[in-house]
């Protein structure tokens, strides 16, 4: 922390304090939409407009932290590099198993045939 | 050669002139315990890595070669020669009137794979060679971090015997491949009620141990690389080794944890009875209808599995490349064809092995589009290994070769590792992978591409170093007795799998196909036939892979007698090698160098028109002549902070 | 000899090394919660069952999420104290972030503790119960209804402890052990189970082991004095009690035997091949090996005994977790290879309070069976059938009872949301949890009303205590706020308590918690390491301490990224 005149420090704590409150702020917005009903902006319970901002929510929650707490806004650039290829490898993992999960093979339903069980898989025509 | 006689003395000086003030800084002798046991060296630790896991590897050679008389003799008890290890008990317990059985092959099977990968080869590469030579190459005193890189070792040498004692216990050792897939895997283990006793959850405990291990490992190669480069050690200056050993840090770092959440996962499954990978509707013989809720997934623990076990084949490859490469430019006296290329084409491997894991996977009902992007990245990959074999193979091009026992290796490295990366390209290929998948052709790959591949590599750097390690010269006969035996089994034991396995021959068949072969005269089942067609040449291969124990004999003989017997290394730089690691005195004492090195051009600046000598040193000053390189280092002004400088 | 760039960064990079450490080791901390992430996914897209949406309760995870943040600003302004070089101020602010680190761990605790002592069960009709299992009383303890039983009433097993409802009763008149694997614990229990009740376990025959000089063991397990030396041979006495020592003796003669029986017949067989090699005439293996045999008589064999046999007179009852035993077969089998011969006696599953009631599994199961997708209502009249007619609803009245007043309250919600173009959920229609449990049971029909502008089902208020401990069963136990239910084995399907065993959600949800929480306590031991253990740093080179804190800061604020994630994931979805 060069230059830490007495004004810089308590902007610095200011700014932290900020944070700190716009991270409570929006975890209790997450909740609020998550369980109070007339902020239901779909339908009546869980569905993907929750979802959806709830992980708005947080990712924005995340960046904040990253940036202002890990003081990643004003670190060397080769450390983004390296923890940008984590972000990068974490994304190609999750993005790949989803794309592998929506793309299967189509068939008929089977009964595995065993004494007591009754499983059944299902045929989704739903695509 | 009278300059060489003046770079001879030059050398000497070094061993003589200040050997006083480096004793200056230690005042005390770490003792027995400190210096070659629990040892932060990092020369110390990666020799500790090469002896443990040459110890593992001689242990999985052993496990293969008993499943290879199952293979080839399978109503045959095992002979004498071949069981005299075992003790009466365990006889009793895994071996059905003296024949292997499926059980136990299983288990030798999964261990094989297990040991070879994750303890031997692995350590080998990246924890003995990289160890080592990597601080030295680098112009470094130690690692980063020498505490993290004395744990790395042992929590490696913990997991390892984690796994390996399960062997004795009733349970058995892990017997569901090295894949160690689920439900298989991960279902209870039917023998024993207290499953933390469990072989496959030993496995699985010794591999977050492994796991642990490498990723200390990883973090330490990265962050010298990265900060630890002599002065004037710029990027493009680095061995190619250097580079190697950096793309496979980050390959460790980054793709061995979902394979930990998979283990942890499958831990969870064994132990607290959960189903992540467990399917609804499970049922077992013993047990009927299993209990456990299901909904779990067996792709997912693939998914998992083979996102570390892509980029893991790299992690096993690129140390070997590393070694070979190092070991051409020496023994052509030329520079390595292709430098730049290498390097961003290494670079580029790493990038790509992240995304191509599911060409594993093609045969579990994935559709046209995701297969397409796997088969698609797959193939693309093969572009930079090419590029990478390509460069070695044309830095032989014009130049003036030394045969010495490590360039035999890495000359024969070379084609055969070209076979094992050809006869994976046809793997590559959704449609034709549907035909190949889990047979003997995949072993053929992927044994050509380790075994006669990058374990003649890895002998190949043993072969190149051991005399900096050592002060001694390996014995040159040896090594050939060593080399061609070797040479010619491993070509005899994998090259009939992969005819075999075009043919069909199944994986895993404990009995090496004995159980499809024809019941009698006139069969006219087709599988029958084509087993009936290869099922001798397994007498042949065992016999193959029986004869490589034997000519592995003269290799212990060499590494340990030459300790002894071995001539003695004539000056620092026997090789007139133009790498860091050999400005070192011999062996390399603690801080390796005698004064900070520093760095004024390239790697391999092997007969340089303008040079006298056939070669010019990294750290050698440069002549203030016309037309000589620039003497500035690239980092004006920073203050030396070697600890030696005075 | 001397690291570089421990405590001055290196002028091209512009880092120290540890600053370079702690960004790669985050890196790969991404990829292990992103496996777990692309997990979560994996199985949430891929469950065949309701998954739980917002079943747990909120409260915790909140404040936990609020100590977290709160700990995260601490740790950085304990971070600025140092660079400020202000000791007292850095001791202040570290002793909150690792006193948050507690509070974090000690509120987690009471959550996993509170589910793994809650049951659920799914019947084979796929109604699921959730509840508290009642314990066993002693014989001829009776407790009326509604009153409380006393501490004294309760019966203990041999450890001293309480017996959960929940057991298989085996009335068994014979026990075989499997001499390898028997799992000590379990023989024990058998043993001292035996003895307290005046039981006798006794061997159902001679044991005769090994050969040489028979020396008698009679049946208080003592041995004669032999006149020759003992050449491994012993002699078991029909009638002998079952002992430790007993089981212990013979399994080690059996290995010996294993083992001395098997290097002999492997010679046999070795010798036997040689023979068949030199009489073969160009024969493959395969066709010779028909015909190489050995004669077992002319081997000096030892006897072997994979299995012993006891009579347990007279014919008791054991108790055994479902877990453990494989009680449809007939003998009956434990996991460790332990054959019962006997009766499967009744073994009912007995709730002392039944708190919830899921039907959403059943109610997907309806849909599959007729082809309905699971937006549609087109299932619903058939759904509301199999109900009915589920075993939990035919046989218990007071369920059935509070099942009507449940669909009265569904009624009235789908009235009120219908004016917003709004449909009650599956939670909605065919989940009571434990609030609207006791509001139901307590309410009478004709009483039963929705909050107007709620949206919600009618429930009691959840007193701030149970919003952490779960329900207070004692205390609403006056108003018979839950049922007591009996459930007959065969109607269980699958039971377990809320532990990862109960389905994939709890399985990834105490996985995901648990490596989160012991991240928690690693971050916490190296804070507090500094704030115990720094001084001598701080007054030897208060920037390598600065240094150390700001490596140990990023990891905690990464610990605290993951839980911004985890926390609306696990609960809020």
């Amino acid at each position: 922390m060069a230059g830490d005149s007495p004004e810089a420090i308590k902007k610095a704590v200011r700014l932290y304090l900020l944070i700190g409150a716009v991270l409570f702020g929006g975890t209790l917005l997450t909740v609020a939409v998550a369980m109070v009903p007339w902020l239901d902006f779909g339908q009546h319970g869980f569905d993907t407009a929750d979802l959806c901002i709830g992980l708005a929510i947080a990712t924005v929650k995340a960046t904040l932290v990253a940036l202002i707490f890990m003081h990643l806004n004003h670190e060397r650039r080769l450390v983004y590099w390296l923890f940008g290829f984590g972000l990068v490898a974490a994304f190609f993992l999750v993005a790949l198993i989803g794309l592998a999960k929506w793309d299967p093979i189509h068939y008929n339903g089977f009964k595995t045939g065993v004494p007591g069980s009754e499983h059944v898989v299902p045929f989704k025509e739903n695509r | 050669m009278s300059a060489h006689a003046a770079h001879a003395d030059h050398h000497s000086d070094h061993e003589h002139g200040h050997g006083h003030g480096h004793d200056d800084h230690h005042h005390h002798d770490p003792g027995f315990w400190k210096k070659y046991v629990f040892s932060t060296d990092h020369k110390t630790i990666g020799i500790q890595y090469g002896l443990t896991a040459m110890a593992f590897l001689a242990f999985g050679f052993y496990l293969m070669m008993v499943m290879r008389w199952s293979i080839a003799y399978p109503h045959r008890p095992l002979p004498e020669w071949m069981a005299w290890i075992f003790t009466d008990t365990w006889k009793a317990r895994w071996l059905v009137d003296g024949k292997v059985t499926g059980e136990t092959y299983n288990m030798f099977g999964a261990m094989h794979g297990t040991i070879m990968v994750f303890l031997g080869i692995v350590p080998l590469g990246f924890g003995a060679f990289g160890n080592y030579v990597t601080p030295l190459q680098i112009g470094a005193v130690d690692m980063a971090f020498p505490k993290l890189n004395m744990t790395s070792y042992w929590l490696y040498l913990l997991g390892g015997l984690t796994m390996c004692l399960s062997f004795f216990m009733e349970s058995g050792a892990a017997k569901s491949g090295w894949t160690n897939y689920s439900p298989l895997a991960g279902f209870a283990d039917g023998q024993i009620v207290n499953q933390w006793l469990a072989g496959q959850t030993q496995w699985l405990i010794g591999l977050v141990l492994l796991i642990s291990s490498s990723l200390l490992g990883s973090v330490n190669f990265v962050t010298t690389i990265i900060n630890l480069r002599a002065r004037g050690m710029t990027w493009m200056r680095m061995p190619f080794f250097v580079w190697a050993m950096l793309v496979t840090g980050f390959l460790l770092l980054l793709a061995f944890p979902p394979l930990e959440a998979a283990g942890i996962m499958q831990l969870m499954d064994r132990v607290s009875h959960s189903s992540f990978f467990m399917p609804s509707g499970l049922f077992s013989k013993s047990e009927g209808l299993a209990d456990l809720s299901g909904g779990g997934s067996p792709l997912l623990f693939q998914h998992l599995f083979w996102f570390l076990g892509h980029p893991e084949v790299y992690v096993l490859l690129l140390p070997a490349i590393a070694c070979v490469a190092e070991i051409i430019p020496v023994n052509t006296r030329r520079p390595l064809w292709g430098y730049k290329a290498m390097v961003y084409g290494v670079m580029t491997l790493g990038f790509l092995s992240f995304i191509v894991w599911a060409h594993h996977m093609y045969l579990t009902g994935m559709g046209p589009v995701v297969s397409t992007f796997f088969q698609t990245t797959t193939v693309l990959i093969s572009i930079p290994s090419v590029i990478l074999l390509t460069s070695m193979i044309i830095s032989l091009w014009g130049g003036s070769i030394r045969f010495t026992p490590a360039m035999i290796w890495a000359c024969a490295f070379l084609p055969m590792f070209g076979i094992g990366g050809l006869t994976g390209l046809p793997l590559a290929f959704n449609l034709v992978d549907l035909h190949l998948h889990d047979t003997y052709y995949v072993i053929g790959h992927f044994h050509y591409v380790v075994a006669p591949g990058i374990l003649f590599g890895l002998f190949a750097g043993v072969y190149h170093w051991y005399p900096k390690i050592t002060g001694k010269h390996m014995s040159k006969f040896l090594a050939h007795l060593h080399f061609w035996p070797s040479l010619i089994c491993m070509n005899l034991i994998f090259f009939p799998m992969l005819t075999q396995g075009m043919a069909g021959f199944h994986r895993r068949w404990y009995n090496g196909g004995d159980a499809y072969m024809p019941s009698g005269e006139g069969s006219t089942n087709v599988f029958s036939l084509i087993v009936e067609k290869h099922i001798d040449l397994n007498i042949l291969m065992s016999m193959a892979a029986w004869a490589m124990a034997l000519a592995q004999l003269p290799f212990v003989i060499n590494l340990f007698g030459s300790l002894f017997f071995g001539r003695k290394v004539e000056n620092d730089n026997p090789y007139d090698a133009t790498t860091l690691e050999w400005a070192t005195p011999t062996p390399p004492g603690h801080g390796n160098f005698l004064t900070e090195p520093s760095v004024y051009r390239g790697p391999y600046e092997y007969s340089r028109p303008d040079c006298e000598d056939d070669y010019l040193p990294q750290w050698e000053e440069p002549k203030r002549e016309a037309g000589a390189v620039p003497a500035a280092s690239e980092l004006p002004g920073q203050a030396s902070t070697h600890p030696s400088a005075h | 000899m001397e690291i570089p760039y421990i405590f001055t960064p290196r002028k091209d990079t512009g880092l120290v090394n540890s600053k370079i450490a702690i960004w790669l080791f985050l890196a790969s901390e991404v990829m292990l919660f992103g496996g777990f992430f692309s997990a979560y996914i994996f199985l949430r897209l891929g469950a065949d069952y309701p998954w739980p949406e917002r079943t747990l309760p909120v409260l915790p995870g909140l404040i936990n999420t609020f100590v977290l943040i709160g700990s995260s600003v601490t740790v950085i302004f304990a971070w600025m104290s140092l660079k400020l070089r202000k000791w007292r101020q850095f001791q202040i602010f570290m002793a909150i972030t690792v006193v948050c680190a507690g509070i974090f761990m000690v509120l987690k605790g009471i959550e996993y503790n509170v589910k793994f002592h809650h049951q659920a069960v799914r019947l084979k009709d796929y109604a699921i119960l959730e509840g508290h299992l009642g314990f066993e009383l002693k014989e001829g303890v009776h407790v009326g209804h509604g009153e409380q039983p006393k501490e004294e009433d309760f019966a203990l097993n041999h450890h001293g402890k309480k017996i959960e409802e929940d057991t298989i009763n085996y009335s068994t008149s014979e026990v075989s052990f499997n001499t390898v694997r028997y799992h000590h614990d379990w023989v024990e229990e058998i043993i001292a189970h035996a003895e307290a009740g005046g039981t006798a376990v006794t061997l159902k025959e001679d044991v005769v082991m090994g050969k040489g000089e028979q020396v008698k063991v009679d049946k208080d397990g003592n041995t004669e004095p032999a006149t020759t030396p003992l050449s491994r041979a012993d002699n078991f006495a029909k009638g002998s009690a079952l002992s430790m020592k007993l089981l212990e003796r013979i399994t080690e003669l059996h290995k010996d035997a294993r083992a001395h029986n098997a290097d002999l017949r492997i010679t046999a067989f070795r010798k036997a091949w040689t023979v068949a090699d030199e009489n073969s005439s160009g024969k493959t293996d395969r066709q010779l090996a028909p015909d190489v045999k050995i004669d077992e008589s002319q081997l000096d064999l030892h006897h072997e005994q994979p299995a012993i046999a006891f009579t347990v007179a007279p014919e008791t009852v054991f108790h055994f977790r479902p877990r453990d035993i494989q009680e449809n077969g007939s003998p009956a089998t434990l996991r460790d290879g332990t054959a019962l011969t006997g009766k499967l006696e009744e073994s009912p599953m007995v709730f002392h309070y039944v708190d919830a009631l899921d039907f959403r599994y059943l109610a997907l199961k309806v849909r599959q069976k007729l082809g309905v997708d699971e937006h549609s209502d087109a299932a619903d009249g058939a759904i509301e059938k199999a109900i009915e007619e589920s075993w939990v609803m035919a046989k218990n009245p007071e369920l059935k009872e509070i099942w009507e007043k449940q669909q009265k309250a569904v009624g009235l919600l789908a009235a009120e949301l219908a004016a917003h173009k709004r449909v009650p959920t599956e939670k909605d229609k065919y989940r009571i949890n434990w609030q609207e449990m006791a509001y139901y049971a307590t309410t009478p029909l004709a009483d039963i009303k929705i909050d107007a502008g709620k949206y919600v089902m009618p429930h009691v208020d959840t007193q701030p205590k149970e919003q952490f401990f779960g329900p207070n069963y004692e205390g609403r136990a006056e108003q018979h706020a839950f049922p007591h239910l009996e459930i007959p084995r065969e109607q269980v399907a699958f039971a377990s308590k809320f532990a990862p065993a109960w389905n994939t959600y709890y399985a990834i949800y105490f996985t995901m918690t648990g490596l989160h929480g012991l991240h928690v306590i690693g971050g916490a031991l190296v804070l507090a390491y500094y704030l115990f253990f720094g001084k001598k740093m701080y007054l030897s080179n208060p920037e390598w301490l600065a240094n150390r804190v700001e490596v140990g800061g990023l990891f905690w604020h990464f610990v605290d990224l993951v839980w911004i994630f985890l926390f609306p994931i696990l609960y809020l979805m």
